[in-house]
C-alpha cells in the first residue's frame, strides 16, 4: 500500500475512489491535514474517477418567481407605471435595490450574493424561459423537468439524460442526488439516482411499531407497503444505505461550521455540501424551494416575496462558503418554471407570466452579468400586450451548463426536439 | 342584601345554564370545537361530509342536528329529484306488485315458448334452435305483453337505490342506520329464492323501523318472506304425527265446518304437507338477532332445547303469493312454503274481500297479514317450554309473536345489541360501561332504538379521544364518502359498484347471517389497503366508469381555480380539502413520497391485481345478466364541465390523498 496524492491546483486534497459492491474503497484527507488513511482496492483503471469531476448543483424554484422584482430593470417608465405598489427605486429610502450599474439591480434581499456578483461568479440570464405557452404550474414545471416543452409523453428528465451523456459510469450510488421526499421528473430515467429527504434518517425506518391497528400501524403498514410497490432499483438504494452507515461511521461527513438558513433550501444545500465535501462521487444534485406564487400581497424590501429571496440567497452564500476549496468544482443554478405578468394585479401580488431570470454561480462563470435580453417594457414589447417576453429558450442555458461542467456536447439527445443555440456564460 | 342575593341567585342561574349547556354539548369537555364536533357526526353519523357540510352542521347545532336527524323528515329534493329522473318502476311498488311484476328467466321459459308457438311468432322447430340470446329476446317481447320485467332489473334497482341513498339523501342517519340493521338482519340476494324480496326487505322491514322500537323491526323481518326464505323458516312446519293448530281447532268446531264445506281449493290448505322442522331461523334469531352467542349455555341464556322449541313456536309462519295473474298464467306460480300438490291452487277461488281468507279458515288458526300467512295446518299446536315460559297446547300465531317479545325485552337481547350498536358508532372495542348504559337505556324504554342512539351520543364516551378517528370505513363506506366530499358527477353506477366489489364487499350478498364483520381487523391488511390505494388512483383520475370529479372545481373561488403552485403544495391543499378539520401531518409526510413516484398508477394496479387474482370473488350476480339500469345514462351531480385535464398530476394527488390511511378512518 503506498499513498497516492493528486494534487489539484488548489492544494492538499486527494482525489478519493469509491467502489460499489463490496467494501469501500476510501482515503482521504482532511484540510491541511495528513492522510487519515489510505486504503485503495482494485481499481477499474478506464474509469476517469481520479480526474477532477466537476458537481452541479440545481435548485427548482416552484411556483413562477417574479423575475422583474428579483431583478428589475432600472428607468424604465412602464415597470414603474405597471406596478405603483410594487415598484422599487433604486437609493431611496425605503425600497433601497441594489444597482448593477448595468440599467439592472438587484431587490436587496439578494445582498447576500454580492461578493460574487462583483468578484465575478455570479450572473443572471433574464428573460429566460419556455416556448410552450402554458401558465399551469404542473404543466410547465413538467416541461422544464422533461426539457421537452410542449410534449407530455417523454418519460425521462433533461438531468437523467444529462447523466447518460458523461460519458463514464460512476461507481457510487451517489452520482445523481436529489434532496427530496421521492425523486423529481428531472431525474426519472434510465440512471439511477437517489431522492433522500433527510441524510441522517435515510434507510432508517421512520416510524414506531404501536400495537393499535388503527394507532401508528396502519401508517407503518402504508409505508411498508409503498415502499415495497415503489422501490425503484432496490440495490442502488441499499448500497447506498450501506456506504452513508459507513461514511458517517468513519466521521467523514463533517458537520458544517458554517450556518444556514433553518429552511427548507437551507437544509437541501447544507447536505448536499456534507455529500460534495465527503467525495462521495457526487455529480448531479437537485434542490428546490417553493412559495414563489406571489398573487396576492408580494410585498416590495419587505413581505413574502423578499423573505422568500432571502432565504434563497442566504441558502446559497451559506452553501458557497461551506464549500469552501470545493468550489472550483461546483457549478449552481436556479431556475423557475415560468415568471410573472408585468403589471401588478388587484391584491397586491402579480399573476402567472412568461419569461423569468435564473442564476448561475461558479468560478469559471462569465459572471457579473446580466445575460440574456429584456425589452424596454412597452405594452407592445410584451407577450400577449402583459408578459416579460421569453428571449432566451431554457434549453439554450442548460446546455450551456452541463456543457461547461461535464463536457456534454450531444444537444440532440439531451434535449430532443431542440434545434437551438447555447447561450455563452462562461469564460472558458 | 338583596343585590348580593341576586347576584348569587344569577350566579347560580348562569352556572345551571353552563351545566345544561354542557350536558348538551358533551364534546366541549374534550376540548373539541363545534367544528371538530360536527366533523365526527358527520363521519359516524353519515357518510362523511360534502364540501360544506361541516360548517353547515356547526352552525346548526351539533345536537340539533342529530335529533333532526332522528325525525328523517329532512327536506330531500335532491335525492327525490335524481329518484324521479332514475324511473325506477320498482321504487314505489308493494311487495304483491313486485313479486307479480319481476321473473326470473328460468321460471317462464316454458310459457314463452308455448305463447311464442300460439302467436304464430316461431314454430316449435324455430324455438329449439334459437341461440340463448334469441331466446332471451323473446323472452322479453312475452314480458312486455304481458306487463312483466326481468327479474335483474329489480336487482339493478335496488343496489342503485341503495347507493344514491347513501350517497344523496339528507336523512343520512337513516341511511346509515338502514345499512346497519340489514347488516345485522342480513339476506343474501345471491340466493335466487331470496332475491325477489330483498328490496322490500330493507324498505319495508328495515328503514321504516331503525329509528322506532327494535320489536317492530324484529317482527317485520320474522314476517318477511326474504327472511322466511334465507333462513328456510318458510319451509318449516310441525311433523307429520304432530297436533296441529287445525287439527286442535277442529275438534271444537261444529259439523258445518267440516272440511267438505270449504271451497276445494282451500281443502288442500289444510293439509300438512310440510317436510318438518327447520331450527335454522330459531337458532339465528336467537344467536344473532336478539340474546346474542354469549347467551347460549349460560345463565338466563338460552340452550339448544330452546332453541328446538323456539322453531317448533315458528312453525307454520310462511308467505302466500297472491298471484293476480292467475288467469293469464295457465299454471299459478307456485306459493313458496307449500308442497308442490298445493301448486294448483288459485287465489281468485278463495278471495273474499281484502282478505283471501273465508272465515272458516280464520276459525282454524289461519291469519293473513297483507302477504305473510301464519298456515295453521303447519303449526305444531303441541305445548312448550321457551326462555322459562309455558305454552300450552293448542296455540297459534301468537306463540311465535309472544316469542319475538319475550326476546326483544330481554336482558341479553339489549346488551348485545347495544353493544353492536356501540362497536358501529363509537370505536371497535367499546368499554363495558358505554354498552351498560345503552342497555338501561334499551329496557327503560322498552326497546326504542332512539333512546339507545341518544343515550350514546350524550355520553362522554362518544367524544373521548380513543373514540374519534377509531373506525375504518368499509368498502362501500369508502366509496359514498369519496362521491360525498368530491361532489362527483354520477352517471352510471356499475362502475362503483364493481370497486366496492372488489374490495370485499358485494352489497346484498354476504352469505352468512352473521352479516359483513364491523372492525378494523377485517378491513386493514396488505391486500385491502392496496386495493384501495388502487381505488383512489381510479376515482381520482377518473378511470371510473360513469364517475366523473371536477378537481379544480374544489380549489375554484369566484369563478378562479388556484392552482396550486407545486405538487408538494397540491398534497397539502387537497388533503385539506378532502379531510377538513383533520390532523394531517404526519398524512402529508407519509403521502410525500408516494405521490410524485414514478409510474404510480402502473405500480399500484399491478400490486393490486396480484392480490386480487386469489381473492373469491362472486362474479355471478345472478343468473341473468346484469339488466341496463346500473347503466343507464341518468345524471346526478350538479352539471359542471369536466375537463380531462384531471387525468395527470393532479388526479394523482387526490389518488394518493383518497388512498391514505388517513381517508380511512371515519
Amino acid at each position: 500500500m503506498h499513498d497516492d496524492h493528486d494534487d489539484d491546483i488548489k492544494g492538499i486534497w486527494t482525489r478519493r475512489a469509491f467502489l460499489k459492491s463490496g467494501g469501500i474503497a476510501l482515503f482521504s484527507l482532511g484540510v491541511g491535514g495528513n492522510p487519515l488513511f489510505i486504503n485503495r482496492a482494485a481499481i477499474n483503471s478506464k474509469n476517469n474517477l481520479l480526474n477532477q469531476n466537476k458537481t452541479l448543483v440545481t435548485i427548482f424554484q416552484r411556483g413562477a418567481m417574479d423575475g422583474l422584482m428579483a431583478v428589475p430593470k432600472l428607468n424604465d417608465k412602464y415597470l414603474m407605471n405597471a406596478r405603483p405598489r410594487l415598484y422599487m427605486n433604486p437609493g431611496s429610502k425605503n425600497d433601497p435595490v441594489l444597482d448593477l450599474d448595468n440599467g439592472f439591480a438587484f431587490h436587496p434581499s439578494l445582498m447576500p450574493l454580492m461578493d460574487y456578483w462583483k468578484e465575478g461568479s455570479l450572473s443572471v440570464v433574464h428573460g429566460m424561459g419556455s416556448p410552450n405557452k402554458t401558465r399551469s404550474h404542473f404543466d410547465a414545471q413538467d416541461f422544464m423537468e422533461s426539457g421537452t416543452p410542449g410534449d407530455k409523453g417523454t418519460d425521462s428528465g433533461w438531468l437523467n439524460r444529462a447523466v447518460g451523456l458523461m460519458g463514464h459510469e460512476s461507481p457510487t450510488p451517489f452520482q445523481s442526488v436529489a434532496l427530496t421526499p421521492s425523486l423529481p421528473k428531472s431525474f426519472y430515467g434510465e440512471e439511477s439516482a437517489l431522492a433522500i429527504s433527510d441524510l441522517d434518517n435515510f434507510g432508517l425506518p421512520s416510524y414506531i411499531n404501536i400495537g393499535n391497528i388503527v394507532g401508528n400501524t396502519f401508517e407503518s403498514l402504508y409505508e411498508d407497503t409503498t415502499k415495497e410497490i415503489l422501490k425503484d432499483t432496490a440495490d442502488a438504494t441499499f448500497e447506498a444505505v450501506d456506504l452513508l452507515e459507513k461514511i458517517r461511521q468513519k466521521d467523514y461527513v463533517a458537520t458544517s461550521q458554517v450556518s444556514y438558513p433553518n429552511s427548507k433550501l437551507g437544509n437541501s444545500l447544507r447536505q448536499i455540501a456534507q455529500l460534495i465535501k465527503a467525495d462521495v462521487g457526487l455529480e448531479v444534485a437537485f434542490a428546490e424551494q417553493g412559495g414563489w406564487d406571489t398573487h396576492v400581497q408580494q410585498g416590495t424590501a419587505q413581505g413574502s416575496f423578499a423573505n422568500n429571496l432571502r432565504d434563497l440567497s442566504e441558502s446559497i452564500s451559506s452553501f458557497w462558503e461551506d464549500l469552501g476549496p470545493y468550489q472550483d468544482r461546483v457549478n449552481l443554478m436556479t431556475m423557475t418554471e415560468f415568471g410573472r405578468t408585468v403589471k401588478e394585479n388587484g391584491t397586491g401580488g402579480t399573476d402567472h407570466g412568461r419569461g423569468s431570470c435564473l442564476f448561475v454561480l461558479g468560478q469559471d462563470v462569465d459572471g457579473q452579468k446580466v445575460h440574456g435580453h429584456v425589452p424596454t417594457l412597452a405594452k407592445e414589447n410584451l407577450e400577449d400586450g402583459r408578459d416579460l417576453p421569453v428571449t432566451t429558450d431554457f434549453r439554450a442555458i442548460f446546455s450551456e451548463v452541463v456543457g461547461s461542467t461535464f463536457g456534454i456536447a450531444n444537444d440532440e439527445e439531451l434535449f430532443p426536439g431542440w434545434k437551438g443555440e447555447r447561450i455563452k456564460l462562461f469564460k472558458s | 342584601m338583596l343585590k348580593r342575593i341576586k347576584f348569587a341567585l344569577c350566579i347560580l342561574l348562569l352556572s345551571f345554564s353552563s351545566i345544561t349547556q354542557k350536558q348538551s354539548e358533551p364534546w366541549v369537555k374534550f376540548g373539541l370545537t363545534d367544528e371538530e364536533a360536527a366533523r365526527h357526526v358527520l363521519d359516524r353519523f353519515a357518510f362523511g361530509p360534502r364540501q360544506g357540510d361541516i360548517e353547515k352542521v356547526a352552525s346548526v347545532g351539533v345536537s340539533n342536528w342529530f335529533e333532526n336527524q332522528m325525525l328523517a323528515a329532512k327536506d330531500n329534493s335532491q335525492l327525490e329529484e335524481i329518484l324521479s329522473k332514475l324511473n325506477f318502476k320498482s321504487l314505489e311498488m308493494s311487495l304483491e306488485e313486485m313479486v307479480n311484476t319481476y321473473v326470473p328467466y328460468g321460471q317462464i321459459n316454458r310459457r314463452v315458448k308455448d305463447w311464442a308457438v300460439e302467436s304464430g311468432l316461431v314454430t316449435e322447430q324455430d324455438f329449439l334452435t334459437m341461440t340463448n340470446e334469441e331466446q332471451r329476446r323473446l323472452a322479453l317481447l312475452y314480458m312486455d305483453d304481458f306487463s312483466l320485467r326481468p327479474i335483474s332489473e329489480l336487482d339493478s334497482e335496488t343496489l342503485a337505490q341503495k347507493m344514491i341513498r347513501a350517497a344523496y339523501s339528507e336523512n343520512q342517519f337513516q341511511e346509515v342506520l338502514t345499512d346497519f340493521w340489514f347488516n345485522h338482519f342480513n339476506i343474501d340476494a345471491s340466493q335466487n329464492d331470496v332475491r325477489p324480496y330483498v328490496y322490500s326487505y330493507e324498505r319495508d322491514a328495515i328503514r321504516s323501523n331503525v329509528f322506532g322500537n327494535f320489536s317492530d323491526m324484529l317482527e317485520a323481518t320474522a314476517k318477511h318472506p326474504g327472511m322466511l326464505f334465507y333462513l328456510d323458516n318458510g319451509l318449516s312446519t310441525a311433523g307429520s304425527d304432530v297436533e296441529t293448530t287445525v287439527s286442535f281447532h277442529m275438534e271444537n268446531l261444529s259439523q258445518t265446518t267440516r272440511k267438505r264445506d270449504l271451497p276445494k281449493s282451500a281443502r288442500s290448505l289444510l293439509n300438512n304437507s310440510g317436510r318438518g322442522l327447520n331450527e335454522n331461523y330459531a337458532r339465528e334469531l336467537m344467536e344473532l338477532h336478539t340474546l346474542g352467542v354469549d347467551a347460549f349455555n349460560n345463565i338466563d341464556g338460552y340452550t339448544q332445547k330452546d332453541v328446538q322449541e323456539v322453531a317448533r313456536a315458528f312453525t307454520g309462519w310462511t308467505w302466500f303469493l297472491q298471484d293476480s295473474l292467475n288467469t293469464r298464467l295457465p299454471e299459478g306460480i307456485s306459493p313458496m312454503g307449500m308442497a308442490n300438490q298445493d301448486s294448483n291452487m288459485s287465489a281468485m277461488d278463495i278471495q273474499v274481500g281484502n282478505s283471501f281468507l273465508s272465515s272458516q279458515l280464520e276459525r282454524l288458526g289461519f291469519v293473513q297479514e297483507g302477504s305473510f300467512i301464519f298456515r295453521a295446518s303447519a303449526h305444531d299446536a303441541g305445548e312448550k317450554n321457551i326462555l322459562g315460559h309455558y305454552f300450552p297446547r293448542g296455540g297459534g300465531l301468537e306463540e311465535g309473536e309472544k316469542v319475538l317479545n319475550i326476546l326483544s325485552r330481554h336482558e341479553y337481547t339489549a346488551r348485545f345489541l347495544s353493544r353492536k350498536i356501540a362497536i358501529k358508532f363509537v370505536q371497535d372495542n367499546p368499554p363495558e360501561e358505554l354498552v351498560e348504559l345503552m342497555a338501561k337505556a334499551y329496557l327503560d324504554n322498552s326497546g326504542d332504538l332512539s333512546e339507545v342512539y341518544r343515550s350514546m351520543f350524550y355520553s362522554d364516551y362518544f367524544w373521548r379521544d380513543e373514540a374519534i378517528r377509531s373506525k375504518i370505513k368499509s368498502p362501500f363506506e369508502l366509496i359514498i364518502s369519496t362521491v360525498r366530499i368530491l361532489d362527483s358527477k354520477v352517471t352510471s353506477l356499475k362502475g362503483l359498484f364493481n370497486s366496492i366489489k372488489t374490495m370485499g364487499q358485494p352489497l346484498y350478498r354476504y352469505q352468512a347471517p352473521t352479516g359483513y364483520p364491523d372492525s378494523a381487523s377485517s378491513w386493514v391488511n396488505t391486500g385491502s389497503l392496496i386495493s384501495r390505494m388502487n381505488f383512489g388512483l381510479l376515482i381520482g383520475g377518473d378511470k371510473i366508469r360513469g364517475v366523473d370529479s371536477d378537481l379544480k372545481a374544489l380549489n375554484t373561488f369566484d369563478g378562479v381555480f388556484h392552482e396550486p403552485e407545486s405538487v408538494q403544495h397540491a398534497l397539502e391543499v387537497y388533503a385539506g380539502i378532502i379531510m377538513p378539520y383533520r390532523d394531517l401531518k404526519e398524512t402529508l409526510r407519509i403521502l410525500e413520497p408516494v405521490v410524485n413516484a414514478e409510474d404510480l398508477n402502473v405500480k399500484i394496479e399491478i400490486a393490486s391485481e396480484q392480490f386480487n387474482v386469489e381473492r373469491s370473488m362472486r362474479t355471478e350476480m345472478s343468473d341473468d345478466d346484469f339488466s341496463n339500469v346500473l347503466d343507464q345514462n341518468f345524471e346526478i351531480g350538479t352539471n359542471r364541465k369536466t375537463t380531462k385535464e384531471n387525468e395527470g398530476i393532479l388526479g394523482q394527488i387526490v389518488g394518493v390523498i383518497l388512498g391514505s390511511p388517513e381517508f380511512q378512518r371515519r
